[in-house]
């Protein structure tokens, strides 16, 4: 898996691209919550015995596009009951949770180590990565991440995850900047 | 603040696991009594290196899996690679299994840790001859 600090980077870089900056707490802990909830699939394997090729394994189900769509159908219908159902904005929003949820598995299958991703699941539970596999996979137990290991993989994520998102933020913020600057010329 | 409990929470449950050795699982039956044997033995011959012991743990047509690419490798081919294999890494330590025993077939999960690596691994178990033989594992 790609580290749930990079997860969380993620996630905050997608918040503020899709924020008006009108947006609650919630929203911004929802999107964290979203981008690393896969992983909860842990669990399963450091204390029930679930081993990760299994159905329910880490990196199996959970980290599926379906799942993440029916995870994204659960927030906005817990925590977005007031916007109205297919309305622009509902889509909006389940779109948003969609795309977060499902960007754990397509970043953890850009990962060099550990079980593929079972993209396909539910309908197979054949594992996959990308071609291109850049990023360092992080270790499962907290004592490897904080050794060597977990430094390399911080480096790796910094270079091909973080700075990417930096890059997009500071984008949108100089496009932002430069709409208002247009618009109050204009106006 | 909730973020941060919520990270607190994730990496407190990620750091626990399965830590109770094997040595002190009780067996509920001979047939659980012989496959902890056999796992001990598989752990002494991996920490003492002896590349001999642990081949005659194995059955002739077990396939194993190795390496973080996990390859399922035959008995033949895997005994190859073994010596060299355990030069290169840690010692092991073996958690408390879970065996489900049907006829002369069973399965062993269990925790092992290995340097920085703790993980599930699967033992598939035969009996043949009135002895148990490892006939593959998956982690």
């Amino acid at each position: 898996m790609a580290t749930i600090i990079t997860h969380s980077v993620i996630a905050l870089s997608s918040s503020y691209s899709f924020s008006s900056g009108k947006e609650s707490l919630k929203f911004w802990i929802l999107s964290i919550a979203c981008s690393s909830l896969p992983d909860a699939d842990v669990i399963g394997y450091r204390w029930l015995y679930i081993p990760s090729y299994h159905f329910f394994g880490h990196r199996g189900f959970f980290h599926s596009p379906v799942f993440a769509a029916l995870l994204s159908l659960f927030i906005v219908c817990i925590f977005y009951r007031k916007e109205v159902i297919f309305s622009n904005q509902w889509w909006k929003y389940v779109l948003y949770f969609f795309i977060l949820s499902a960007s754990h598995g397509l970043l953890d299958a850009l990962t060099n180590g550990g079980n593929g991703i079972a993209l396909l699941s539910p309908i197979t539970n054949e594992r996959y990565f990308f071609p291109w596999t850049p990023i360092e996979v992080s270790p499962l137990s907290i004592k490897a991440f904080f050794s060597q290991r977990g430094f390399t993989v911080l480096i790796s994520e910094m270079i091909w995850i973080w700075a990417p998102c930096l890059l997009f933020i500071i984008f949108l913020e100089l496009k932002r900047r430069k709409y208002k600057y247009v618009k109050g010329f204009l106006l | 603040m909730k973020q941060l409990v919520f990270f607190i929470v994730i990496t407190v449950i990620a750091s626990c696991g399965q830590n109770e050795p094997l040595t002190n699982y009780e067996p509920k039956s001979p047939q659980e009594q012989a496959l902890k044997s056999i796992l001990l033995d598989f752990q002494g011959g991996v920490n003492t290196l002896d590349a001999k012991k642990i081949e005659s743990l194995i059955h002739p047509k077990a396939s194993l899996m190795t390496g973080r690419e996990r390859k399922t490798l035959s008995k033949e081919k895997y005994v190859k690679i073994l010596p060299k294999r355990l030069a290169g890494n840690p010692s092991i330590a073996l958690g408390k299994p879970k065996m489900t025993v049907a006829g002369d077939k069973a399965e062993v999960k269990i925790y092992m840790t290995r340097g920085n690596y703790n993980g599930l691994v699967v033992y598939n178990m035969i009996l043949e001859d009135n002895k148990w033989y490892i006939q593959g594992w998956k982690y």
